[in-house]
């Protein structure tokens, strides 16, 4: 892969986790600068101030917990995927959640993925690393 | 079940000109009630042959009345073999009403306001027997507001030859006290099809309307339950599995770095990580097997000191009061109560725990604890806080179960819950006053009847 390596935003409130991802992230080597908000209202924030930046700086790609304090994730999520400036960032919920209910409504509010954190370690990395193969080369989508 | 009996052969056999009509009406009716007291079949077929077979006694009845058009009187010609069957038949259908409680009624001619009540639907309705004259208007009257209007229709536009109409409704008796019946009626058509006449019965079913709304709020308390239930599975699906997340990452973690003698990494965060995750998983599965015994089993009551629980809490929660740089204002008198105190200190810890908290958000702050009567028979505990208080849509939200409207502060949405469910189990009620930027106070309410002795002035 040649392309600049993608910004992604990690949405999560749980800083373990968030630190869990991050060094999942970087075991996959799939490349992703890694900016992370910790409350819906923080990630709706970097993702309007680096739309106004240059290409390199823009959100590419976004990973969403969905059980945020405050603002909720699937609020965020809507609010991503009804505004034109930032709908075209794709959208992964990454949750603990299985409930049929919150995969639904994150489904109905154009989620493009719903993934659920695994406990088991091995299968959380895996999780990651399946993620970066799939999601990695979206800048090479040559529709994006 | 036999479609007629034997009788009601015999009968059409000896006067044929009788209306079949009221045969079948009568038998319709007679077979509806049963069935809807729920007799064995058998019991529905005896009954049924009773009132076919007494269709002509009811006649005689009805005639006898004078109030009836359209009867032909013509008994007097009837061979003396059929005036015995006409009594015998008059005595069952009497016997049979008379059992199963039934008062009939007959609107003759549905033209004019004019009804007629048997004996059976006086008593009924609390009168002795042509204590008034009914009248269809009367009945209008007598009709439950919130009924009127769907049963006055209802009679209008009965339908000849339909199954027996049912419907249920509140009459006012004589005392004025309003009673549920269980009311069946039919119609026949005039000449010109619309409806002539309309007959039917009346049940005192008061006692089993009771029953049915016993029944419902059984049903809707199992609901909330099973609701209850729910939540609770998704916050197993949720919050308890984000602990082990980190615990099973970390871990993992841990070991790669101890296989390489930790060459490069600290082993302590990791560690603590882990101790933390597992601290709060703990807590939240002690909170949630807390909740779920609260009135599993009866409970020990005893005197509890009011203001010795807040003494103890005022050290327990010495912490928390001094990270909120809050004042403790605790008005006297307080009193004893007849409680289980595991109950009332974990009531009361939650709510001052809350007020802390939540309510604590100027440099100094300060709350209020007291006690006062609320209404006859009632009493009330209040804690006070003038904190950023909470918009009234949201009161409702914060004692429900796993509700948190502020995550940012620790906690696992089930405190409050706790309190609410603690208090529906002392015939109490908690609630909250409050408005945004007004502070917040949280009221407990319960019965008088739990005070062991006057409030004592102690605070």
């Amino acid at each position: 892969m040649q392309s600049p390596p993608l910004n992604l935003l990690l949405v999560e409130d749980n800083d373990d986790h968030a630190e869990l991802i991050r060094m999942s992230l970087a075991k996959s080597g799939a490349g992703f600068r890694v900016i992370r908000a910790s409350d819906g209202d923080a990630a709706l924030r970097v993702l309007r101030e680096r739309r106004a930046l240059s290409a390199d700086e823009r959100i590419d790609l976004v990973l969403l917990d969905i059980n945020l304090p405050g603002k909720s994730g699937l609020d965020v999520l809507q609010e991503i995927k009804s505004d034109p400036a930032l709908r075209s960032a794709p959208v992964i919920a990454l949750t603990t959640s299985d409930a049929e209910k919150d995969r639904a409504l994150a489904y109905q509010r154009h989620a493009n993925s719903y993934l659920v954190k695994p406990v088991d370690y091995d299968r959380f990395l895996e999780l990651v690393e399946d993620f970066a193969a799939y999601w990695g080369r979206w800048n090479q989508n040559p529709f994006r | 079940m036999p479609r007629t009996s034997p009788q009601a052969d015999t009968s059409s056999r000896a006067k044929p000109a009788w209306p079949a009509a009221w045969l079948a009406l009568l038998a319709l009716l007679g077979t509806a009630l049963c069935a809807r007291l729920e007799f064995d079949p058998a019991a529905c077929a005896l009954a049924f042959a009773f009132f076919a077979a007494a269709a002509v006694g009811l006649r005689l009845i009805v005639f006898k009345s004078g109030s009836v058009p359209n009867v032909r009187p013509s008994e007097d010609a009837a061979p003396p073999k059929v005036e015995t069957a006409l009594r015998l038949s008059e005595e069952r259908l009497q016997l049979a009403v008379e059992g199963a409680g039934v008062g009939i009624w007959d609107w003759p001619d549905v033209s004019t306001d004019q009804i007629w009540w048997a004996d059976k639907t006086y008593e009924l309705l609390g009168y002795t027997p042509g204590e008034i004259q009914p009248t269809i208007s009367h009945f209008a009257e007598m009709l439950h507001p919130d009924d009127s209007a769907r049963v006055i229709d209802s009679l209008r536009v009965l339908k000849p030859q339909s199954f027996a109409r049912q419907s249920e409704y509140r009459l006012r008796t004589k005392s004025g006290e309003y009673r549920w019946f269980l009311s069946s009626s039919v119609a026949t058509l005039a000449p010109d099809e619309s409806t002539a006449r309309v007959i039917g019965a009346i049940q005192d079913v008061h006692e089993r309307r009771a029953t049915d709304e016993l029944l419902r709020r059984a049903n809707e308390g199992l609901r909330n339950k099973s609701e209850e239930m729910e939540q609770i599975l998704y916050i197993v699906s949720h919050d308890l599995k984000s602990p082990l997340v980190t615990i099973h990452g970390f871990a993992h973690l841990l070991r790669e770095s101890a296989l390489e003698g930790f060459r490069d990494e600290d082993p302590l965060p990791s560690i603590d990580r882990i101790a933390k995750a597992a601290k709060h998983m703990g807590a939240l599965i002690e909170d949630i097997l807390q909740f779920s015994r609260i009135g599993r089993a009866p409970e020990e009551t005893e005197d509890v000191d009011l203001a010795a629980v807040i003494d103890e809490q005022r050290l327990a929660l010495a912490d928390e009061t001094r990270l909120a740089n809050c004042d403790w204002e605790v008005r006297a008198p307080l009193p004893v109560l007849r409680a289980n105190r595991t109950r009332l200190v974990q009531v009361m810890q939650n709510l001052i725990g809350n007020a802390l908290k939540y309510g604590c958000d100027k440099e100094r702050n300060r709350i209020v604890i007291g006690f006062e009567p609320a209404g006859p028979g009632r009493c009330q505990i209040y804690v006070q806080d003038f904190g950023p208080g909470i918009h009234p849509s949201n009161h409702g939200r914060v004692f429900a179960l796993f509700q948190r409207l502020e995550k940012r502060k620790p906690g696992n949405g089930l405190g409050l819950a706790i309190v609410k469910r603690v208090m529906e189990l002392y015939q109490g009620e908690a609630r909250v006053e409050s408005a945004l930027g007004q502070g917040a106070r949280f009221i407990l309410e319960f019965p008088e009847a739990m005070l062991a002795a006057p409030a004592s002035s102690r605070a």
